[in-house]
């Protein structure tokens, strides 16, 4: 069964060198290699990501590891990525197993940009 | 009346499921661990994960994936505590903590361990036998594992043991159905060059053996001349020496034949053709604990190759890659836009990080098999068409290949195409 359609990620534009991706769908087994496939592209451009959850409508563990496996990898790459716009779906998870303090997360994109360049 | 089932713990069954639905569509083993880890990365809310899988054989574990963890300090840790927590894993499964490990190198296991904030082992099993190792970060909120976790844990593993399992069959059953097909069509091959071989010895072997057949005969018979027999001698000597040089330009010509290059020519996406093959490909040799990485599909230039015998050449490459690489080893595929004397070409690259190539054994790669010992034999051993043939291929199709190496780092082979 297919599952990888169940993911859209959406070229939000630039802000410099920092690219924004917006993710909608869902996030879990099936469509986390879509994801991280995605930002992997913009990680090979050199560029910094904002990506905005907005659009997640259900969140699985393994999406929740796509998210910590990007933040390694980006800080691997001396790059920068925060999650931005957590939907409802995301938040209560993110909550649930207490990886707030732990992962770069701002309400808005330009929340995100502003302090990707502060 | 219901029981609610705290959040957490609905968390982690629904992770259990989520993983079973994945594991069940993964196609080889790194596929496996990928999905394994990063659900189980967000089972527990934890940035750290690894897993190794043992060899046949040496039984020495190999990293298949790591997250947040250095990939030296796994390696280090991995052989560290291989070996207590396999035996571990030969009772019945149970996570594992750093403090619990008991090997001769105990303290060494339980600082690297320390290192890599790796809170607990946990073996992958398959019908008792263990597989591999899982190793899990501390909960980013610093929350012990509570019981319900580590049972949905087991499970896990449980069910990525099967799949693992699965994946090395169906790799091995791809690797096998490939190399048959290959014996099958090198056999009808043979088969056809033996039909043309036999047509052509009965046509041209007729003439003199009737010649010679008819002399001797005479030459029996009583009350022949001196000069008659001299006659029949002569013709039958003719006949004999007719029928060794058509001997030896039947030789001449099942060696030609043996490296005839009917081409079949037509424009191709070298992309296309190198995506397919990579997915083919790549489970097989997963199935020996090598990943076949691909890179170059944004390389978008048709150019004229014959597919079939493109993909012969690719075969022998890959499979000189993973003959001269260890398990744990990275093979990777590539396809890149290339200038080379003023001329526009495509590049193919099969680079593997394995044992490399003696450096006086290079410039005899290319070479055929016979001009080394003077036999006509392949190389012993394997099917495929060699690399000496793979270079009367690619050069046949107005293209270029050559290897490079480094002994201990590994080798990459480069074919070139023609552009125009």
């Amino acid at each position: 069964m297919d599952t990888t359609t169940e993911i859209e990620v959406l070229d939000g534009g630039h802000r410099g060198r920092i690219a924004v991706l917006l993710a909608q769908g869902r996030l879990d087994a099936g469509t986390a290699p879509v994801l991280l496939g995605r930002c992997a592209e913009v990680q090979a451009q050199g560029e910094d990501l904002v990506l905005s959850l907005k659009g997640i409508t259900f969140l699985g563990s393994s999406g929740v590891g796509a998210m910590l496996v990007l933040v390694e990898q980006f800080q691997e790459q001396a790059g920068k990525i925060r999650f931005a716009e957590l939907s409802e779906a995301v938040r209560t998870v993110v909550d649930l197993l207490d990886l707030g303090p732990h992962l770069p997360v701002d309400a808005t994109i330009d929340d995100a940009v502003a302090a990707m360049r502060s | 009346m219901g029981h609610s089932v705290p959040a957490r713990e609905r968390h982690s069954l629904l992770s259990l499921v989520e993983l079973s639905r994945k594991l069940w569509s993964s196609h080889d083993v790194y596929e496996v661990a990928e999905s394994l880890l990063l659900n189980l990365m967000g089972q527990a809310g934890t940035a750290q994960a690894a897993l190794w899988l043992g060899t046949t054989g040496s039984g020495e574990p190999v990293l298949i994936r790591c997250h947040g963890i250095d990939r030296v300090l796994a390696r280090s840790l991995g052989h560290a505590c291989w070996a207590d927590l396999v035996e571990r894993s030969r009772r019945p499964g149970e996570a594992v903590e750093p403090g619990d490990i008991r090997i001769g190198m105990g303290q060494t296991a339980e600082r690297l361990a320390r290192e890599a904030n790796v809170a607990l082992f946990a073996p992958l099993c398959v019908d008792d036998v263990p597989r591999g190792v899982v190793a899990i970060g501390k909960k980013l909120g610093n929350a012990p594992y509570t019981e319900v976790e580590l049972e949905v844990l087991q499970s896990s593993l449980a069910v990525a043991g099967l799949a693992v399992r699965s994946a090395h069959l169906n790799g091995l059953a791809l690797e096998t159905s490939r190399k048959l097909r290959r014996a099958n069509h090198e056999l009808q091959e043979l088969d056809h060059m033996k039909s043309e071989f036999i047509d052509h010895v009965n046509h041209e072997l007729r003439t003199p053996l009737t010649v010679v057949q008819g002399s001797i005969e005479c030459l029996t018979r009583e009350n022949i001349s001196l000069e008659r027999k001299d006659a029949l001698l002569a013709a039958a000597h003719d006949g004999i020496e007719q029928m060794m040089r058509l001997v030896r330009r039947l030789v001449t010509l099942s060696e030609s034949v043996s490296h005839d290059l009917r081409l079949a020519m037509r424009l191709t996406d070298v992309a296309d053709l190198l995506d397919l093959y990579h997915r083919t490909r790549r489970p097989g040799v997963a199935s020996g604990l090598r990943e076949l990485h691909w890179e170059g599909q944004e390389c978008r230039r048709p150019v004229e190759v014959d597919p079939e015998r493109l993909t012969q050449v690719l075969d022998e490459l890959v499979d000189n890659a993973v003959k001269f690489s260890p398990s744990g080893a990275n093979i990777r595929l590539g396809l890149t836009e290339w200038v080379e004397d003023g001329a526009e070409w495509l590049r193919i690259s099969v680079e593997d990080d394995g044992f490399g190539i003696p450096r006086d054994s290079l410039p005899q790669l290319f070479q055929s098999f016979r001009q080394l010992d003077g036999s006509l034999t392949r190389n012993a051993g394997g099917l495929g068409i060699g690399l000496a043939a793979a270079k009367q291929v690619i050069e046949a199709m107005g293209g270029r290949i050559s290897a490079t190496s480094e002994e201990g780092r590994g080798s990459t082979f480069s074919v070139l195409l023609a552009v125009d």
